[in-house]
């Protein structure tokens, strides 16, 4: 008797397994693109998270992890990653056929390198099924798309960039109202400078000659571009007119307002300001925690930090911020691919998005109101994320950026060794040969 | 040596080489050695010049889909290598970059040593500790706190050099033009080369019979005359070896270039290591690098050969 129920149960245990496993089969995996599994149990998926959402919001990151625990059966495997060496780490782990974790986060500047490497597994088929899907940040969704359209990356969260001042100096120096146009903002910024001109280390404004990300908004806003492709050749725009005067205003914020940041990136800038001899600074709107922070930065600040969007040359025409953000997205040679997708699913959903939106910017413009409630930073940073710009979306776009083509450039504006005409055209030149490069 | 001598010391040779005869046990011993060097250099080596040989795709969809190969296509990567400006104008700087760093550092060095031989034994002791503790601190570490001393805005290089008279080097940017940038670079490596170089030159100095020295100066030769004429020949073999670790280790200099630019060498600061690193790692282009890596390694092969030509001789003079 005991033995027939013993081999009862291996029997149907068997064809519970092999069930699952037709199940399993026929719903991903159909021809490269991947459709979301809930079918999940006894397996394990690997994760890949930079280590921003560990330092800055586990809960959500935990949330979603136990819904999708309750959802599929399946566990899952954070594995926290740095930012710096990433792309290598990607490169040699894709090359390869073990140990792929079935979802990675990227920059939004790198996804278009991997997507064109055909990288990624295909949710052109499921995009529905992601809540938001329609109202996605456009710069976001874009950098998850291929040319061909097809839907290789989700949204994740964003950031934009905003001016981050010492409303405290600025009251001193007599300027009490917000800046509304470029020329206002010089205006301003020449009576702080005047306020503090016993001070040699004080910058009005400080802007690192290495703030590709600031420049670049100049020349956006000034209706320039970085570059242009026609009949599928890529040319460099830094020369044109409009670029120039955009690259005008970077370089008198750069020069005239800034001292001691000319070699330096930014980095290290909320360190610099924390010592209290700078008035503003262009920065995402998470900076002035870190001014703040009591380990790094300087606590006392707290009250006298402020933010608004960088003006442009019109009122109420803001200079459009850099978007910055990740995306999602499962490799096409993970072995879970389907339970991937499910687990994007749910950590970019409303539910997980409104929690994230505390801390950053949500993957869904219907959800910015929520950032916007959170603080003041917020108010503008979410302001600018509605008005941005995003570098040119080519797959050897990753190598203008790791060749510091622009940041070379802009340092040797910074110094005073180039002019601006002679800094972009070589510039211009580079990054021609980069885009157009084939073998 | 006298006859006698010599026969006296041939049995003792002749037991030497019967043990190598003796059995296997010496390639036994061996054996776990060779095979950690084989896999850990040995396979990336022929991993590295296969790279090297194979075809430079631009995007990723080969490295992604085909286990990383790519159509062999001979020679191109080291044409297309060698026949860029760039190349020569960064090999040119790395050569100059080295044999500053190597004169300063053996210089500097055996003066220190110099100091060790004369100091009192107190000083002595507290000297060889400091060279130790310097010797201790990664590169890593002592490039970040030399990048401190010499920032523009807050650096204390600045700040005292400011205090002398008629200076004025408030906000001075070191990093702004790339020689001075790569002096500063200089400073940390020779500094971090000073421990090994002073220690071993001590050494070295203190093996020299002190009859021969005192016979010298018996002699009238002057302080200069003894260390030109005594000191230096004795210590030529080591001061060779010295030589060559030294070239090795400047030629490849990679991290105190890095995390003095924070990542972001700019043009002027590109040695031959960095730019491999760019180029290849940095930019995915990882046939390209490979060539930089094995013409970088070409290159130093054959200041290896003299090296262990002069290992080989100081082993036949013993």
């Amino acid at each position: 008797m005991k033995r027939s129920i013993a081999s009862a149960v291996v029997i149907a245990s068997a064809v519970m397994l092999a069930a699952s496993a037709c199940s399993s089969s026929g719903k991903s995996g159909s021809n490269g693109g991947s459709t979301l599994t809930t079918d999940g149990k006894g397996k394990t998926i690997t994760v890949w998270l930079q280590s921003d959402a560990q330092k800055g919001w586990p809960a959500v990151v935990n949330q979603a992890n136990s819904r999708f625990e309750k959802a599929t059966g399946a566990k899952v495997k954070v594995e926290w990653q740095q930012w710096s060496n990433y792309t290598t780490k990607l490169d040699t782990t894709f090359a390869g056929s073990t140990a792929i974790p079935d979802v990675v986060e990227l920059g939004n500047t790198q996804t278009s390198s991997y997507i064109a490497g055909g990288a990624f597994a295909d949710l052109t088929s499921s995009k529905g099924d992601f809540e938001n899907s329609a109202t996605w940040l456009k710069g976001l969704a874009e950098s998850g798309t291929s040319p061909a359209g097809k839907l290789q990356a989700v949204p994740y969260y964003a950031g934009s960039r905003v001016v981050i001042y010492r409303k405290d100096l600025w009251t001193n120096a007599g300027v009490t109202t917000v800046p509304t146009t470029l020329d206002e903002l010089y205006a301003d910024l020449d009576k702080v400078k005047a306020a503090h001109a016993s001070d040699p280390s004080f910058s009005a404004f400080y802007m690192p000659g290495k703030n590709w990300y600031a420049a670049m908004s100049f020349v956006y806003g000034a209706g320039g571009t970085i570059a242009a492709q026609a009949s599928g050749k890529w040319t460099g725009k830094l020369s044109d007119p409009k670029a120039q005067e955009g690259l005008a205003h970077w370089q008198t914020l750069a020069t005239k307002y800034s001292v001691g940041g000319a070699t330096k990136d930014e980095a290290d800038q909320d360190n610099i300001m924390s010592q209290g001899h700078v008035g503003a600074i262009l920065g995402n709107g998470w900076e002035v925690g870190a001014v703040t922070d009591p380990k790094t930065g300087n606590p006392k600040l707290a009250s006298d930090l402020s933010t608004f969007p960088m003006p442009g040359t019109a009122a109420g025409n803001y200079t459009p911020s850099f978007l910055g953000g990740s995306d999602l997205a499962v490799p096409e040679k993970a072995p879970n691919k389907g339970l991937g997708a499910e687990w994007i699913k749910i950590f970019t959903d409303t539910t997980s998005q409104t929690m994230l939106a505390k801390f950053a910017i949500p993957n869904t413009t219907s959800l910015l109101n929520v950032y916007e409630q959170q603080a003041q930073a917020n108010q503008s940073t979410g302001e600018a994320a509605k008005n941005t710009w995003f570098v040119p979306n080519t797959p050897n776009w990753a190598n203008v950026e790791s060749g510091n083509v622009l940041q070379n450039a802009l340092e040797s504006i910074a110094t005073g060794k180039s002019s601006v005409a002679a800094a972009t055209k070589s510039a211009d030149d580079q990054i021609a040969k980069i885009l157009n490069a084939t073998s | 040596m006298t006859t006698a001598q010599r026969r006296a010391r041939r049995p003792l040779r002749r037991r030497a080489s019967g043990g190598m005869r003796a059995g296997g046990l010496p390639y036994l011993l061996i054996l776990p050695v060779v095979l950690v060097l084989v896999t850990i250099a040995g396979w990336p080596l022929i991993k590295i010049i296969l790279l090297s040989l194979q075809k430079q795709e631009s995007g990723k969809y080969a490295l992604f889909h085909s286990n990383g190969t790519t159509p062999f296509t001979g020679l191109t990567n080291y044409v297309n290598t060698l026949t860029d400006s760039t190349f020569w104008t960064i090999a040119f700087r790395t050569l100059v970059f080295t044999a500053v760093n190597v004169l300063l550092s053996l210089v500097i060095g055996m003066a220190l040593a110099q100091l060790l031989n004369r100091a009192s034994k107190w000083a002595r002791v507290l000297l060889t500790a400091t060279l130790l503790f310097v010797w201790a601190v990664p590169s890593t570490v002592s490039t970040q706190i030399f990048y401190w001393l010499f920032s523009n805005q807050y650096g204390a290089v600045n700040y005292v050099l400011d205090k002398l008279p008629g200076v004025h080097m408030r906000e001075h940017d070191w990093f702004a033009d790339p020689h001075q940038g790569l002096a500063v670079v200089t400073l940390v490596v020779v500094w971090g080369a000073l421990p090994l170089l002073a220690i071993s030159l001590h050494a070295g100095i203190s093996q020299i019979p002190s009859e021969v020295i005192e016979a010298a100066r018996v002699d009238g030769a002057s302080a200069w005359q003894v260390f030109r004429n005594v000191i230096l020949p004795f210590l030529r073999p080591l001061i060779a070896i010295l030589a060559t670790l030294s070239v090795i280790w400047d030629f490849g200099v990679f991290n105190q270039i890095w995390f003095m630019r924070n990542g972001h060498p700019e043009p002027g600061y590109q040695t031959l290591g960095i730019y491999m690193y760019s180029n290849g790692v940095g930019s995915s282009h990882y046939n390209v690098g490979s060539a930089i890596g094995v013409l970088m390694m070409l290159g130093l092969l054959a200041v290896i050969v003299v090296y262990i030509r002069q290992l080989l001789a100081i082993g036949d003079e013993k």
